[in-house]
C-alpha cells in the first residue's frame, strides 16, 4: 500500500476524492515502464543504490508523488537479503573485539583496528568494511523483484490509493446488487477471513447491504479495523456493481469525511478471482426440477439468511405455489469443499427456516444423521427433485 | 448449553453478554446492546465492574471470557526490597490494584512491579515503549521468577503467564491475548494515552493495572485518561527526594565547538533559506500546529519543498559537524578507563560513529541477540562504548555506565532527564559524568539552553 506522504486527495466537502490516475495515460505508461526496468536491472544492487537511482530518475519533490508511489508498490514485490563475505555480526564482533581491547591499552588505530580484523576473519580489509553494516536496510541487496506488466502497475496504484484511505476509516457500508450465491459466498469467506463483523440488510430484490466493522466499534469510532477493511477491498473488486461507503478519519486532526467507491469507478482487483462460477450440474438440477415438479417454484435467486454468527447462502429456494411454503435448498456435489457437518450444525441450532442440504456421498456424511433428518438428503450421482420435493413437504 | 443463563465471552476486545433476559442483560452496568448479534457488549476493561456487580447480586452466570486462574508466583531473587518499593506495592494494592507509580528513573521500577506481580499472584503481562525494554523486562522477569517467560513484539509472538509485548504488539495482537492476563503492567505509562495505544487498556479484562513511569505529565494533557485505562496516580516520589541515597552523585559538562568555516557557510546558508520561508508564509513553529503547517507547504509548493531540504541541511551540519567528531575522539581518548554511553539525535550519525570509531551500535534495526551481546559486553567491560540514538533512552539499565556524551538530541525536557537517569545507577562510589556537544554559532546553543531546564540540573 501507499505510506502517507504518498497518498493524493481532494475533497470535495465532507467527501474525499482520490486522485485516481488514468491508467491509459501514455506517459504514465512511460514512467511505469521505466520503473520496472529500473528494478529488473537492478538485481545485485543495494536498495541505497536503488533508491538514489529512483530519485535520480523520477525525482523526489512533492510534484511527483504518483512516481514515488508506483516506486513504492514496486518496492512492496521486492526481497532484500544480506550480502558479504561473512555474517555483519561476525564481522562486527570480531571488529569490536579487537578495538576495545587497543582503546583500553591505549593503542586505537582504525586502519590496523580493521586489518587485524581482516587477517583473523581472512577476508581482505575492503570486505571487512564492506560487510560491517551489510545487514542494514539500505545496503541490502536487491535479489529478486516479482515482475508484472506496466499496466499491471497502473491499475494497481488505484486500488493501493482507495486501499490507503480505507486505512483510516472507522467502518464502511457495503451494498452489492445482483450476484449469484458464489459470489456472496466468496465475499463472507473474506469478510470472516479479515475477521470484521458484518450486519447485514436486504437493500432491494437482489441487493443487499453490508455494514461491516469491528467489535469495538460499538463504543467509539475507532481505525483499529482499517488494515482489515483495506485487505478486505480487493474481495470486492470482483463485484459487478456495488457501492462502498466509509467514515473516514482523515490527517492529524482525524476530521471526519467520507469515502466512496461505486463499481463505476473501474477499479480491478489484483487478486486472482476464482469465480462465481455456476456448474453445470446445478443448472441440469434446476431444468429438470422445473420439468418433473408442478407444485413447487425452484427461484436460484440470491437469498443472503443470518444463521448464528454467520450467514448462508442457499443455491435455491423452493417455494409452494399455493401454499406459499418456502424452503431452502444446498446442493453439495464435487465443485465444493465445505464442512458440511459444520454448516448443518449451525444452521439445525440458529436458522428458523426450513432447508434441506442435498449432499453427496462423496463427502461421507454420519449415516445415522442422515438416516433420520428430514434436512439432509445424500445423493449418489446426481440429486432428484422428486427425493427433495418429499423431504421439503414434510419439512412445512 | 442452557439458554436461560447468563453468559459471558470475550470477543476482540469485548465482553459478550448472551443468554438471560435481555432486562437483567440491560441492568448490568457499561453494557450496550449490540444489535449485531442480538446480546449486549462491554468494553474489555468493565469486567471486572460487571463480574463484581453480578457477584454482589448473586446472579448465577457461566464465564467463559476469561481464560486465566490464580497463579501462584514464587520470588527466586534474593534481592530485599528498599522501602519505597514495598510502600509502593502496599499502597497499590490498597487501591485495589489499581493506580500509576511515579518514581524517578533508576530508583527500582522494575523491581517494585516484581512485587506487584507476586502480589497479585495472576498471570501478568508487562507491556512496555521500545524493544530494548522488551528484552530487560525479559531478562529481569526470568531472574526473578525462573521459568518461561513469553514474548511478543520484535518478531517474537510467544505468550506464556508470563509475558512482555511492546505497545505496538499489545494494540496489535489485542484479539488474543485480551482476556488472558489478570494483571496489566505498563512500563514508561506515559506512552499509553491516545487513540491506538490506549485500545489495548481498553480491551483487556485485567482487572488488575499497574501504570509506571517518572514522567506522568503529557505535553496534551492526556493525562487525564490514566484513571479510566490504568487507574488513578496512587504513589509518587520525585528526584530530589531519592538522589543521594540512591543515586550516584554526578556532574553536567558542556563542551563547544566550532563548524569549519565551510560548514558555517553552509549552515548559514541553509538556515537563510529556510528561515525566509518560514517568515514569509508567517509560520508559527513554537504553535502546535506550526510545524505540520510547515510539512504541508513543503509538500505543495517547490519554495516549502527547498526550505524542508534546507532545514535538514542545516540539522545535518549540526548533528555531525567535524569538530564534534574530533570533540568525541578527544573524549573517548580522555576516557579510556570507563564505561561510555554516546547519544545522537538520528540513527545515520549512530551508524557514522560506529564506522568511524568501530564502536558497537545499538538502534532499532539491531537483532535482539546482538544487542543482548552488546548490552553483556558493555555490563562485563568487553566492550567499553556503545552509540546510540533514542532507543537507550528510557529506562534500559546499563548500571556500569558513568559516562554520558550527548552529541546530538531533541531540546525535550524528559528526553534529557531519562539520558541522565541512564548515568544514575549507584554503583560503588562512581560519579558520573554527562557530557553535551553543542556546536556554537547553530540553533543547538538555544535547544541545550531549554534542555538543562528541569529540577535535576540545577
Amino acid at each position: 500500500m501507499l505510506s502517507n506522504n504518498l497518498v493524493r486527495v481532494k475533497f470535495a466537502r465532507e467527501r474525499l476524492v482520490p486522485h485516481y490516475i488514468d491508467e491509459n495515460d501514455p506517459a504514465l505508461q512511460d514512467v511505469a515502464k521505466l520503473l520496472l526496468k529500473l528494478f529488473r536491472e537492478s538485481i545485485g544492487r543495494t536498495r541505497g543504490e536503488l533508491e538514489e537511482e529512483i530519485i535520480a530518475e523520477v525525482g523526489d519533490t512533492p510534484a511527483q508523488v504518483v512516481e514515488q508511489g508506483l516506486a513504492k508498490l514496486l518496492d512492496d514485490r521486492c526481497d532484500f537479503a544480506v550480502d558479504s563475505g561473512k555474517p555483519p555480526d561476525e564481522i562486527r564482533e570480531k571488529i569490536f573485539m579487537i578495538s576495545a581491547a587497543r582503546r583500553a591499552a591505549g593503542t586505537f588505530d582504525r586502519a590496523e583496528v580493521l586489518a587485524a580484523a581482516a587477517q583473523e576473519l581472512e577476508l581482505t580489509i575492503e570486505q571487512v568494511e564492506l560487510g560491517l553494516f551489510a545487514d542494514l536496510k539500505v545496503e541490502q541487496r536487491l535479489m529478486k523483484f516479482d515482475d508484472f506488466t506496466a499496466e499491471q502497475l497502473l491499475r494497481r496504484y488505484n486500488v493501493a490509493l482507495a486501499q490507503s484511505i480505507l486505512l483510516r476509516s472507522t467502518g464502511m457500508t457495503v451494498t452489492i446488487e445482483g450476484e449469484t450465491p458464489a459470489r456472496f459466498r466468496q465475499v463472507f469467506r473474506a469478510i470472516k477471513f479479515h475477521r470484521l463483523i458484518c450486519e447485514i440488510i436486504q437493500a432491494g430484490p437482489k441487493a443487499y447491504t453490508f455494514r461491516l466493522d469491528g467489535p469495538m466499534s460499538l463504543f467509539s469510532s475507532t481505525q483499529k479495523y482499517g488494515v482489515q477493511l483495506a485487505n478486505f477491498l480487493p474481495n470486492l473488486l470482483h463485484c459487478k456493481k456495488f457501492e462502498l461507503k466509509a467514515e473516514v478519519r482523515w490527517g492529524a486532526q482525524r476530521k471526519e469525511k467520507t469515502f466512496v467507491l461505486t463499481a463505476g469507478d473501474g477499479l480491478k482487483s489484483h487478486l486472482v478471482d476464482h469465480g462465481d462460477y455456476v456448474p453445470k450440474e446445478l443448472e441440469m438440477f434446476a431444468q429438470l426440477f422445473r420439468g418433473k415438479i408442478k407444485d413447487w417454484d425452484l427461484s436460484g435467486e440470491t437469498t443472503v439468511l443470518p444463521a448464528g454468527k454467520s450467514f448462508w447462502m442457499p443455491d435455491f429456494v423452493l417455494e409452494h405455489r399455493k401454499k406459499k411454503e418456502r424452503v431452502y435448498l444446498e446442493i453439495f456435489g464435487f465443485w465444493r469443499r465445505t464442512d458440511v457437518e459444520k454448516l448443518y450444525g449451525n444452521l439445525k441450532a440458529n436458522l428458523a427456516e426450513p432447508f434441506i442440504l442435498a449432499v453427496s456421498e462423496s463427502f461421507n456424511i454420519d449415516e445415522e444423521t442422515a438416516k433420520l433428518s428430514d434436512d439432509i438428503y445424500v445423493f449418489k450421482r446426481s440429486p432428484l427433485p422428486a427425493e427433495i420435493v418429499e423431504r421439503a413437504e414434510r419439512l412445512v | 448449553m442452557d439458554d436461560a443463563s447468563l453468559r459471558l465471552t470475550f470477543d476482540g476486545g469485548t465482553v459478550v453478554i448472551m443468554g438471560g433476559t435481555p432486562a437483567l442483560r440491560a441492568s448490568l452496568p457499561h453494557v450496550t446492546a449490540d444489535p449485531r448479534i442480538g446480546g449486549e457488549r462491554a468494553q474489555g476493561r468493565d469486567y471486572r465492574a460487571i463480574v463484581e456487580f453480578l457477584r454482589a447480586q448473586k446472579i448465577a452466570y457461566t464465564d467463559e471470557a476469561r481464560a486465566w486462574g490464580e497463579t501462584k508466583w514464587t520470588l527466586k531473587s534474593e534481592r530485599s526490597p528498599y522501602p519505597h518499593q514495598v510502600e509502593a506495592v502496599k499502597v497499590w494494592w490498597k487501591q485495589r490494584g489499581r493506580g500509576v507509580v511515579v518514581l524517578p528513573t533508576g530508583t527500582g521500577k522494575t523491581f517494585m512491579a516484581i512485587l506487584a506481580i507476586a502480589q497479585t499472584a495472576r498471570p501478568a503481562l508487562v507491556i512496555t515503549p521500545t524493544i530494548d525494554l522488551l528484552h530487560q523486562w525479559h531478562g529481569e522477569l526470568e531472574v526473578a521468577f525462573g521459568g518461561p517467560v513469553g514474548l511478543l513484539g520484535g518478531g517474537h509472538y510467544d505468550l506464556q503467564p508470563l509475558t512482555v509485548s511492546t505497545y505496538d504488539s499489545a494494540y496489535i495482537h489485542l484479539d488474543r491475548w485480551g482476556n488472558r492476563y489478570g494483571l496489566l503492567v505498563f512500563d514508561e505509562c506515559h506512552h499509553l494515552p491516545g487513540p491506538t495505544y490506549s485500545l489495548a487498556a481498553i480491551g483487556s479484562l485485567a482487572p488488575f493495572r499497574l501504570g509506571l513511569t517518572a514522567t506522568p505529565e503529557r505535553g496534551d494533557g492526556q493525562e487525564n485518561a490514566y484513571p479510566g485505562l490504568i487507574g488513578p496516580i496512587v504513589y509518587r516520589k520525585e528526584i530530589t527526594e531519592l538522589s543521594g541515597e540512591f543515586l550516584a552523585g554526578y556532574r553536567a559538562i558542556t563542551e563547544f565547538v566550532h563548524l569549519t568555516p565551510d560548514e558555517q557557510a553552509r549552515y548559514d546558508a541553509a538556515r537563510l533559506t529556510y528561515r525566509h520561508f518560514i517568515d514569509s508564509r508567517g509560520i508559527q513553529l513554537g504553535g502546535p500546529q506550526g510545524w505540520q503547517r510547515f510539512i504541508g507547504e513543503a509538500s505543495r509548493s517547490k519554495e516549502g519543498w527547498e526550505a524542508f531540504q534546507a532545514y535538514r541541511e542545516y540539522k545535518r551540519l549540526e548533528r555531525a559537524a567535524t569538530g564534534k567528531l574530533a570533540k568525541l575522539e578527544e573524549l573517548l581518548a580522555r576516557h579510556t578507563r570507563d564505561r561510555i554511553i554516546v547519544f545522537t539525535a538520528d540513527n545515520a550519525t549512530v551508524y557514522q560513529i560506529a564506522r568511524k570509531f568501530l564502536a558497537p551500535p545499538i538502534t532499532h534495526q539491531t537483532k535482539s541477540k546482538e544487542r543482548k551481546q552488546i548490552l553483556e559486553r558493555f555490563h562485563s567491560g568487553e566492550y567499553s562504548i556503545v552509540v546510540t540514538s533514542q532507543v537507550l533512552n528510557e529506562g534500559v539499565d546499563v548500571p556500569e555506565a558513568n559516562v554520558g556524551i550527548v552529541l546530538s538530541g531533541t531540546s525535550t525536557i524528559r528526553e534529557n532527564v531519562q539520558r541522565l537517569g541512564r548515568l544514575l545507577r549507584k554503583k560503588g562510589d562512581k560519579q558520573a559524568i554527562l557530557y553535551e556537544v553543542v556546536a556554537l554559532g547553530t540553533m543547538e546553543t538555544f535547544s541545550s539552553e531549554r534542555r538543562r531546564q528541569h529540577l535535576a540540573f540545577q
